[in-house]
């Protein structure tokens, strides 16, 4: 999991880390993957191998992490309002999945568990948390 | 020292031990579970050898794992063999590898001395060579992108891939654009290395073993030399370390190769179980013994360490027994998730104590697969309840608000834009809270201050000022170039704001241990990176993969002790905590290796001997972590403690697969009872170790000195008065060879010389080093002058001994030694330091030192010391009588006591004027 910092630097993952470090809720499932999402986005964008479309759709997902007000904001809803970002990232993976060879999206996730599994697992999670608002989310970055 | 008897070195063994130690000749293996006493064994057979089958000392090599390891067994051995360990060869596999290069200089194209990179300077030297590497353009961390590619380079090297041959097959394999970088820039980083005399480790091996198949003479000549090859940790082994033994040991094969395949942990590395597997297959002819007492564990920990080793697929099949009989059964703590299990250890670890089953933290020991990664709420936990920890493999080096100060100075010092005023806030400088106020509100530039101006800012303390012009004033230098070296710079930092000082005298060990680690890194981007640029420095740091690097912890603390399995390794402790059992960390996934060359490729780029050797195990990486658990488990002596969490960050996870395989189930227990141990005999004992005589020396004048130096392991920037003596010395070992060979020597060939090993570190040349280069030479040449007529009594340069003591061993080497008319024989000594610096290495008892050991090593007396003062012209000699010896050997045993005993108060003196660490002494500071 954590890949603390290096020297005195901290980035948004160490950030996103703290924030919902300890969270224990119905959510927590979900919200508690929103760090290990969020590097592997950063991670497939190190790679070579991930041509121009894989990147746009990345680079939503990961613009959609910073982005103040998106559907849930995590100023109003606190760590709870990572749900609508970490639905996001797990519905472009899983179409990374069908654009990218395995071992480039295996290389790029780092957390413990099963990446796709995991995956599917907490889209469907988050789908059912968000309802219909998942249009929303997908909207406010232009996937639909 | 009496010789032990063919007895005394089979006594206490088991059958199938003094079989090991007695076998007579031909390929031997040793399979040895854990706890087996297979040091011990090895020692004796390395001593039987000696003392009973009459094998001359130098036929035999003795090669271990790790440097550390080598000195172990170097100190233990003679205590069996006293002085003549020192004519055995024992060393790692690398270690071996140098000596047959430095063996024979003039059949290889890196000369001598060989310039070695270590894993240090290796990395440094891809970060130096990056764009000429081709490799400017990483996407990611450099410092990742650099160990990557250095792991690679490391593989393809051992694997002795043909660069060419893998920059035209690979495309035809891979469209990994990076992948096609890392080969070309493979080809790029030999063809530096070649270019540039430099050797990695990957290459001394590459190196040796190319000499040892094609040269004949030095195949013959190192195959005449060694009978008796022993090698410990076989199973660590990779391919080419294994040929080249083979090679070494082939005409008469009596080779031994001692391991344990169900220990076999570093894959990583490029390490392979199957030299070890394959040992019969390669040498049908060998016999095969099994050391199958484990004199460690309790039972109730055999087994469940059996049952879980057992599903490995490849191994040798074993049945282990527990000497000491039963004992506590295996406790299971469960808990939620990853987040809580750190809770759970903790509060168990304190009613350990709290009942008084383990007397001491330090019985403890929590093993995790990763401590970065894992061991955070157990480190909290820990902390929260006030229990002391020590944690190894968590990178926190630079967390240490020390070394952030230290290094954000520096990095300053040549780039005074990166400076924030909360930077001046740091424990080094400890600079009042109203200065940094003042600094802080200060909107100008501060490095264009001096001392008025720093006055005028309202500045009123006056070691603050004067601290701060200093830093200033070394800014001024940084900028001009004339700093010299970026060990220059921390020695000055560290010196002004006396903080070396201050944290010896408040007990700070860490503290110290720490600073020492920060300018070794220094030192090393001294050597590497000749600019002392310390933007380039600050660029190397932030290059180090991230927390590779851990904080130095003191060894004498009573902490609970928390590290990786790996850390583990040859280590044992009463209770052992193996955590994070939890599918996904143990076993955990494994990234695939970056830049791996694909396995259809390797025929066409490695050697066939490397291919054949290969070993396929379908489930190789399960079977790696199988065996990491296994080491984990057989750590412990007396109780061992499993903890299964339930989930990761609160993501479902399945038990550890081991568990079942343990035969255990984890189902939700509360808490465990805790059993009373008996933990009697499980003490670590006193490391005993190996020093040199010139350490026994700086102990004897002053034990602070020999702290920093030889404990923390200060480096220092060198002084030109050290370069002059180390030139001074050289060219005297050259001549006196010369003159022992029966060649001619004269002046203008003492001044040549001199000229050759003159190699002043500074660039700059000055009117002091002018001054000193005349000194050396004139020395040189007045001695021949003037002491020709003693060169026909030399009998002996250089000559190297080592002496057996209480808590170790005495290492040293005398410059030179003489025939006397009564047959006995004289030391000499030879010292260019002027008045004052004589005072600080005590000649007298330093020769004193070398004559009790040397006498004992030659078996000849020694009957006068002469210390050769250069710089005066002149010689003064003692006599050498019993009464000295008794004196000499009563304070040496007081010496190693005091260093034993952790005893290393500051001796003020006269000597203290040519200290080189004077100005970390509290003893001198608080004086000035």
């Amino acid at each position: 999991m954590a890949r603390p910092r290096n020297l005195d630097y901290r980035g948004f993952y160490e950030l996103l880390v703290d924030h919902v470090r300890g969270y224990r809720g119905d959510v927590d499932e979900i919200v508690l993957l929103a760090p290990d999402l969020f590097r592997f986005l950063t991670n497939l964008l190190e790679d070579p191998r991930v041509h121009a479309t894989a990147r746009q759709l990345v680079c939503a997902a990961l613009a959609y992490f910073v982005v103040p007000y998106d559907v849930e904001p995590e100023e109003i809803y606190g760590p709870r309002g990572f749900v609508d970002d970490v639905y996001l990232c797990a519905y472009v993976a899983r179409v990374l999945r069908a654009m990218l060879p395995a071992d480039v999206m295996e290389v790029a996730w780092d957390a413990e568990f099963p990446l796709f599994e995991t995956i599917d697992r907490v889209y469907e999670q988050a789908r059912q948390v968000l309802g219909e608002r998942t249009d929303a989310v997908l909207r406010y970055v232009g996937l639909t | 020292m009496a010789a032990p008897s063919r007895q005394s070195l089979l006594e206490g063994l088991t059958p199938e031990q003094q079989a090991v130690v007695t076998h007579e000749r031909g390929p031997l293996l040793v399979i040895a579970g854990p706890g087996a006493g297979k040091t011990e064994v090895m020692l004796r057979r390395a001593a039987y050898l000696v003392l009973e089958r009459r094998i001359e000392p130098e036929a035999i090599l003795l090669t271990t794992f790790t440097r550390k390891a080598t000195e172990e067994l170097r100190v233990r051995l003679a205590s069996l063999l006293g002085p003549q360990v020192e004519r055995l060869l024992i060393a790692t596999i690398h270690g071996f590898c140098q000596w047959l290069l430095e063996q024979f200089p003039d059949r290889h194209p890196f000369g001598q001395p060989l310039r070695i990179l270590d894993e240090h300077l290796q990395h440094l030297f891809v970060f130096a060579h990056v764009e000429a590497l081709g490799l400017n353009q990483p996407r990611g961390r450099l410092g990742e992108y650099i160990a990557d590619v250095i792991a690679a380079f490391n593989a393809y090297s051992e694997d002795l891939v043909d660069p060419e041959a893998l920059v035209v097959h690979l495309p035809s394999k891979s469209d990994d654009p990076e992948a096609l970088a890392v080969a070309a820039a493979y080809c790029r980083y030999r063809r530096l290395l070649d270019e540039s005399g430099w050797l990695d480790f990957p290459g001394l091996q590459r190196e040796a073993y190319r000499l040892l198949r094609e040269d004949d003479e030095v195949r013959a000549t190192v195959q005449s030399r060694f009978q008796h090859v022993i090698v410990d940790e076989h199973q660590d082994t990779n391919i080419l370390q294994d040929l080249i033994l083979g090679i070494v040991a082939a005409p008469e094969m009596n080779l031994c190769v001692v391991g344990d395949d169900d220990q076999s942990i570093y894959r990583f590395r490029g390490a392979t179980v199957a030299n070890f597997l394959r040992f019969p297959e390669l040498y049908p002819q060998a016999r095969r013994i099994e050391l199958s007492h484990n004199f460690r564990s309790r039972r109730p920990i055999v087994q469940v360490a059996s049952r879980l080793i057992a599903h490995n697929p490849l191994r040798y099949a074993k049945t282990i027994e527990a000497v000491r009989g039963d004992g506590p059964e295996v406790l299971l703590v469960t808990s939620d998730d990853v987040d809580d299990e750190g809770e759970r250890l903790a509060a168990l670890i304190a009613t350990l104590r709290a009942e008084g089953a383990i007397e001491r933290w330090s019985d403890v020991a929590v093993l995790y697969r990763s401590v970065r990664y894992y061991a955070q709420p157990l480190l909290a936990a820990l902390a929260a309840r006030g229990i002391p920890a020590v944690a190894t493999g968590n990178g926190g080096f630079f967390d240490r608000p020390d070394i952030q100060q230290l290094r954000d100075l520096i990095v300053a010092l040549g780039w005074p834009s990166s400076w924030r005023p909360d930077h001046f806030a740091g424990p080094v400088l400890a600079l009042t809270p109203e200065t940094v106020d003042r600094l802080a509100a200060f909107a100008g530039n501060i490095w264009e201050l001096d001392e008025r101006g720093l006055e005028a800012l309202g500045i009123t303390d006056e070691r603050d000022r004067s601290l701060l012009a200093g830093l200033v004033a070394l800014r001024r230098r940084v900028k001009a170039r004339q700093h010299g070296s970026i060990l220059v710079l921390i020695d000055e930092i560290l010196a002004r704001s006396g903080y070396v000082a201050r944290c010896i005298e408040r007990g700070d060990t860490r503290a110290v241990l720490n600073l020492a680690q920060f300018s070794r890194l220094a030192a090393d981007f001294d050597r590497q990176e000749r600019s002392a640029a310390p933007f380039r420095f600050g660029e190397f740091l932030r290059s180090l993969p991230e927390r590779s690097l851990d904080e130095v912890e003191p060894e004498d603390e009573d902490a609970v002790q928390v590290m990786t399995i790996h850390q583990a390794k040859g280590r044992e402790f009463p209770v052992v905590i193996l955590a994070s059992l939890v599918e996904g960390r143990l076993p955990g996934r494994e990234r695939p290796a970056r830049f791996r060359i694909p396995p259809e490729l390797l025929p066409q780029v490695t050697p066939p001997e490397i291919a054949a050797r290969r070993l396929t195990d379908p489930e190789e990486a399960l079977s790696d972590q199988r065996r990491l658990a296994y080491v984990a488990l057989t750590r412990a002596r007396d109780l061992l403690v499993l903890s299964a969490p339930a989930r990761i960050r609160r993501q479902r996870s399945r038990p550890s697969r081991f568990l079942d395989e343990m035969g255990l189930t984890a189902e939700r227990t509360s808490a465990p009872p805790v059993p009373r141990l008996s933990l009697a005999g499980t003490r670590d004992r006193t490391r005993r170790r190996e020093l040199g005589t010139s350490a026994i020396v700086t102990y004897a004048t002053c034990p602070l000195r020999f702290y920093l130096l030889y404990e923390a392991g200060f480096e220092l920037p060198a002084w030109p008065t050290v370069q002059l003596g180390n030139a001074i010395h050289l060219t005297l070992a050259a001549l006196h060879r010369r003159v022992l060979a029966g060649q001619p020597v004269d002046e203008e060939f003492a001044a040549d010389l001199f000229d050759r090993y003159w190699q002043p570190l500074s660039r700059h040349a000055s009117a002091r080093l002018e001054g000193l280069y005349e000194t050396g030479r004139t020395a040189v040449i007045r001695y021949v002058t003037n002491w020709h007529r003693t060169f026909e009594r030399i009998v002996g340069v250089e000559q190297q001994f080592c002496y057996p003591a209480p808590h170790g061993l005495v290492t040293g080497r005398i410059d030179l030694v003489r025939a006397c008319p009564d047959a006995t024989l004289e030391l000499v000594d030879f010292k260019t330091r002027a008045t004052a610096g004589i005072a600080l290495i005590r000649p007298d008892f330093q020769l004193r030192l070398y004559a009790a050991a040397f006498e004992q090593a030659v078996q000849r007396p020694v009957g006068r010391l002469t210390v050769h003062l250069l710089a005066d012209d002149r010689e003064e000699s003692w006599g050498w009588s019993d009464e000295e010896r008794a004196r000499i050997q009563a304070e040496l045993a007081a010496i190693w006591d005091g260093i034993a005993a952790r005893n290393f108060p500051p001796h003020p003196g006269t000597h203290c004027v040519a200290c080189e660490v004077a100005a970390f002494c509290p003893a001198m500071t608080k004086g000035a």
